[in-house]
């Protein structure tokens, strides 16, 4: 009757994500929420919740560990481990041919190179005034009057995408709304603005070196027009693992689990 | 203009003459501020990175060239002349040109900025080849002759350097003919310059900026000194002639920078539309001391220490406000170049200063050279546009003779 | 117990140069920026010199007088200027550092025409012909100024007892720096820092009381992958802190707010007079990002760095917009991936440490443990 649990939690600038698997490293629980303000309130309810749900006492937890943006002031897990370290772990389980991931988040960009055991070789984040993150997304999606989501979907109705190239996000905004203004049709902006972000991102990953298979996780690993522009810029054969948001937070749990047995 | 398709013939020539056998001669990589006349008597080939950037940056092939610099890790706040030379020796396939011909040599001259000197240490790392520095100091107050006495012995040094590399001696004889057409190339382009003291000028300076390419590439050769000659007559018959580079001049500014190489025509016509043509600028005066008469070393080291980059904000301040007078300019334009430090970040001081002592209101737009990622059209255009209201609003417009009013 | 001392009795570092003539009173101070100046000369000329350093300050604005696509170090510097916190300063020295700097230089007499700005032409390449004579020429052209500045004529006596007063301080640094497990790497930065802004002598009887507090520490810094910290100046120690508490330890740097600032012995032996000796140390020191000579290339200075202090890993300190550091890092990189030697890179303005950076520094300690 004394169910070993692992807690993975995740808690991004935009998002809270949490994990809970069992011994095998099955699946047992899984939830997202907005993060709020700080995210660490949202964390707690979160793991409440989950436990909730799997119909667990929080004594059954034999292990926890935090990553992501809130994890330096999340006082309840026993850990915190980097998500560059997670998000390689996570990635690795779920697909053990992996060899690079690609996480864009909202408020930065990770490529991470692992070996066949899914530990860290190589990685590069983004440098300060780089736009390739969600954030950026977010600022054009609103500024053509879509959801993010949308963004990705019209931009593969164009034919003729429109560059965008200013570096800086403002003015690339500007430039975005300029073309409008001059009569350019949405689906072109749009589709310019995810190849601005795709060569961006793939600006970083050159630096690394992009050995397949290469992984997407992360919020943005969700839009069809990211990830079709991804694989055309990239010539690769890009995977999306089911459910890319959570990677984090799965490769922390699988972190607590081998914390717990010992293991560093 | 005419002289436009000698420049063209004469540029493409020197692309094309650079990958010639050249029996035994090596070829240098150069700074633009390096002595090239040592060169020139030693036989040498020279090459100028910095050109071949300006081009790539006019042909809006530079941005690809400068990813591929930064997926090796070089940052994108580096100068984009040395981003656009290093994208295009990781990748000369996707370079106009194929890139330039591999280097035997490398010579730089920090008498521009200290950018070369890490720019060349990475090519000479790359490629393998022998690099020379000339260490100029820069002149805050004035050229010492402990400078002087460095910089020779420097220059003596040198040619060590390249008499081991050519495997022969460098010639006083061709070093004093290298001397003589730098020098009558510099008094013809000087000349020119001068001729756009014209009302109304002949020429703007986006032609400066396209026909200064000879006197970087070419300095010190008889087919440069014939192209100047052409030029400045027929700048000479334009002003006889009356003929203005624009159509109606009721603004004559000034410009401070590098130009912005990939917005060149259409930045300049937006002023041109307005009635601005900028008469004068201190990028291609830049080329107008003349090496002077006495021993060859020495009066080289003195030209080439005193060039306008190696010169504290002070001078260059005072260089504009000269060139504000003798132009008859009544407004300026910086072009605040993220990819010049030593150009660029005393710009907001000397702004400062030759408004406050020639009255001429001054713009300051920050760009980039040769990386377009750097600047945005529509913001510039609306601060030019400011400033254009601006010399309108205070009388500093030109009114056909009545210019000696103005002020 | 010491530890608690050092760290209440070096506060001041917070805000250094509000109260500098409160604290060090009946002191002549002259700023500098180099660790390249030399020191002992500033020292015999009755002058006090004082570092111009970050320190805290956010405000790296100025952007009324220098544009933002400049280090944050000059922009404080000049912000400070600005608003009169360096009033107490008799004069700045210069030395020709960097294309950023030397637009400093002038731009600092623009802003404030009050301002007295001495030149140290301390040229680009350190080997090249006629270095030697440059340099020394150099040394007393400085010479010459400062005792102009001074009104006091500096003899050969004077320059070489301070120069004995200095050499006593690079040889304790160089003891206190062998003890780094023991004393961490936030407290010698912090120690090493304010040398930099007080009178030699009483940074001589810190680091005494520093020296004899180790004779019972524990080398508690001395677990964890070791690390190697890279670039020039360090305007902030709390990144060097943030290693130690991920479970880091700093076993090595090339900062010149840390052991470049004090390698370089003056060989007083070996050359006839002190400001021909000062000039030897000056060629000879390990060199900063911003000179040239052969043999001391980026990729070379690193490698050495790793082998000399046994690291594991590079943590390399790059200030927003300094082209050196940006210049050497791609060889540096290079030559780190052939030798299997991973890093990673902390992009700064202020010297601390931001929440990505925290990332990038925990995941490289995570692929070392």
């Amino acid at each position: 009757m004394t169910k070993r649990a692992y807690l993975g939690i995740d808690i991004g600038s935009l998002t809270v994500k949490v994990i809970l698997i069992d011994e095998q490293g099955r699946v047992i629980g899984r939830a997202l929420a907005v993060a709020g303000y700080g995210g660490q309130q949202a964390a707690k309810d979160l793991v409440a919740a989950v436990l909730s749900d799997a119909g667990l006492a929080r004594s059954a937890v034999a292990g926890s560990v935090v990553t992501g943006y809130g994890r330096v002031t999340f006082g309840e897990a026993d850990r915190e481990v980097s998500e560059i370290s997670c998000h390689a772990r996570g990635a690795s389980f779920l697909i053990p041919a992996t060899r690079t991931v690609i996480d864009v988040g909202g408020q930065d960009s990770k490529v991470i190179r692992i070996d066949q055991r899914g530990r860290v070789v190589d990685f590069a984040m983004n440098d300060k005034c780089a736009a390739g993150t969600g954030r950026f997304l977010e600022v054009m999606a609103n500024a053509l009057g879509l959801a993010v989501e949308e963004l990705g979907r019209v931009a593969l109705v164009s034919a003729h995408p429109l560059t965008i190239s200013n570096t800086c996000t403002v003015f690339a905004e500007s430039e975005a709304v300029s073309h409008l203004a001059r009569g350019a049709a949405r689906e072109d902006v749009a589709s310019g603005l995810i190849q601005a972000v795709s060569s961006r991102v793939l600006g970083l990953a050159a630096r690394v070196g992009l050995r397949p298979q290469v992984v997407f996780t992360g919020g943005v690993a969700l839009n069809e027009g990211m990830l079709t522009e991804l694989r055309r810029q990239s010539g690769l054969e890009i995977l999306v693992p089911p459910d890319p948001q959570m990677v984090g937070a799965l490769g922390a749990a699988l972190f607590a689990r081998q914390f717990s047995a010992g293991g560093s | 203009m005419r002289s436009a398709k000698e420049l063209q013939r004469l540029m493409q020539w020197h692309y094309a003459s650079i990958r010639l056998p050249r029996l035994g001669r090596p070829l240098a990589w150069v700074t633009s501020g390096a002595p090239v006349e040592l060169l020139r008597a030693a036989g040498v080939v020279a090459v100028y990175p910095e050109n071949y950037g300006a081009l790539c940056g006019a042909q809006h092939q530079a941005v690809a060239l400068c990813q591929k610099a930064e997926s090796e890790g070089y940052s994108p706040d580096l100068c984009s002349y040395a981003r656009t030379s290093l994208g295009s020796v990781i990748a000369p396939e996707s370079a106009p040109l194929g890139g330039l011909p591999r280097p035997d040599l490398l010579i730089a001259c920090n008498n521009i900025c200290s950018t070369v000197v890490k720019w060349y240490e990475t090519l000479s790392d790359r490629f393998q080849v022998p690099l020379f520095v000339l260490d100029l100091p820069f002149i805050h107050d004035r050229l010492t002759p402990a400078m002087t006495a460095y910089a020779v012995t420097q220059l003596r040094d040198l040619v060590t350097f390249l008499e081991r590399e050519c495997r022969r001696k460098v010639s006083g004889a061709k070093l004093g003919e290298a001397v003589r057409q730098a020098n009558e190339t510099v008094r013809l382009w000087t000349e020119i310059h001068e001729l756009c003291q014209a009302h109304p000028s002949p020429l703007n300076v986006p032609d400066l900026f396209v026909n200064m390419a000879p006197i970087v590439v070419l300095r010190g050769t008889a087919s440069a000194t014939r192209f100047y000659r052409h030029l400045r007559d027929e700048v000479a018959e334009r002003v006889r002639e009356g003929v203005g580079a624009i159509a109606e001049e009721r603004y004559r500014l000034l410009w401070d920078n590098i130009a912005i190489w990939h917005h060149l025509y259409r930045l300049f016509n937006y002023f041109a539309e307005q009635g601005a043509c900028f008469v004068v600028d201190t990028y291609t005066t830049a080329w107008s001391a003349e090496i002077p008469r006495g021993d060859l070393l020495e009066s080289l080291a003195e030209a080439y220490a005193g060039v306008y980059l190696n010169r504290s904000l002070e001078f260059r301040a005072r260089r504009m406000i000269d060139m504000i007078q003798a132009y008859d300019v009544s407004g300026f334009v910086m072009h605040g170049n993220r990819s010049c430090k030593p150009y660029s970040l005393g710009q907001v001081e000397t702004r400062r200063l030759v408004t406050e002592m020639t009255g001429a209101p001054g713009l300051l737009i920050e760009a980039d050279m040769c990386d377009s990622r750097a600047f945005a059209p529509e913001p510039i255009r609306t601060r030019i546009q400011a400033f254009i209201e601006t010399l309108e609003s205070s009388g500093r417009e030109m009114r056909g003779e009545a210019q000696g009013e103005r002020r | 117990m010491a530890k608690v001392g050092m760290q209440d009795s070096l506060r001041w570092l917070d805000d250094p140069y509000a109260d500098w003539p409160e604290r060090f009173p009946g002191r002549k101070a002259i700023g500098y920026f180099c660790s390249y100046v030399p020191l002992e000369i500033l020292h015999a000329a009755g002058l006090t010199p004082v570092r111009i350093l970050q320190l805290g300050s956010t405000a790296a604005a100025a952007h009324a007088h220098f544009p933002a696509f400049s280090c944050a170090m000059a922009r404080t510097a000049l912000e400070r200027l600005v608003s009169s916190q360096l009033g107490f300063l008799n004069a700045v020295v210069f030395a020709h550092t960097c294309d950023t700097m030397q637009c400093l230089a002038d731009a600092w007499r623009m802003v404030d025409s009050s301002q007295r700005v001495l030149h140290f032409s301390l040229p680009t390449t350190l080997d090249a012909a006629g270095s030697v004579e440059y340099v020394l020429n150099a040394h007393h052209q400085l010479l010459g100024e400062l005792e102009l500045l001074s009104g006091v004529r500096v003899s050969e006596e004077a320059l070489l007892a301070s120069i004995a007063l200095y050499e006593e301080r690079r040889r304790l640094l160089a003891e206190l720096y062998r003890a780094r497990e023991s004393l961490g790497a936030g407290e010698l930065w912090r120690i090493t820092v304010a040398g930099l802004l007080m009178p030699v002598e009483e940074h001589l009887t810190l680091l005494g009381r520093a020296i004899s507090s180790l004779s019972d520490a524990p080398a508690r810094f001395g677990t964890g992958p070791r690390l190697a910290v890279a670039g020039t100046a360090l305007h902030d120690g709390s990144l060097l802190e943030l290693i130690e508490e991920l479970g880091g330890q700093v076993v090595a740097d090339n900062l010149c707010t840390g052991e470049r600032a004090f390698q370089g012995q003056v060989d007083l032996q070996h050359h006839s007079d002190a400001l021909a000796a000062l000039t030897a140390r000056a060629l000879e020191r390990p060199i900063c990002p911003a000179k040239h000579k052969v043999g001391q290339e980026a990729a070379a200075r690193i490698l050495e760095l790793v082998r000399s202090s046994r690291a594991d890993g590079v943590v390399f300190v790059q200030p927003k917009y300094c082209d050196p550091c940006a210049f050497d890092y791609v060889p540096q990189r290079k030559a780190l991936e052939e030798a299997g030697i991973p890093h990673v890179v902390v992009e700064t303005e202020t010297g601390a440490c931001g929440a990505q950076a925290r990332t990038r520094l925990q995941a490289l300690l995570e692929m070392l443990s």
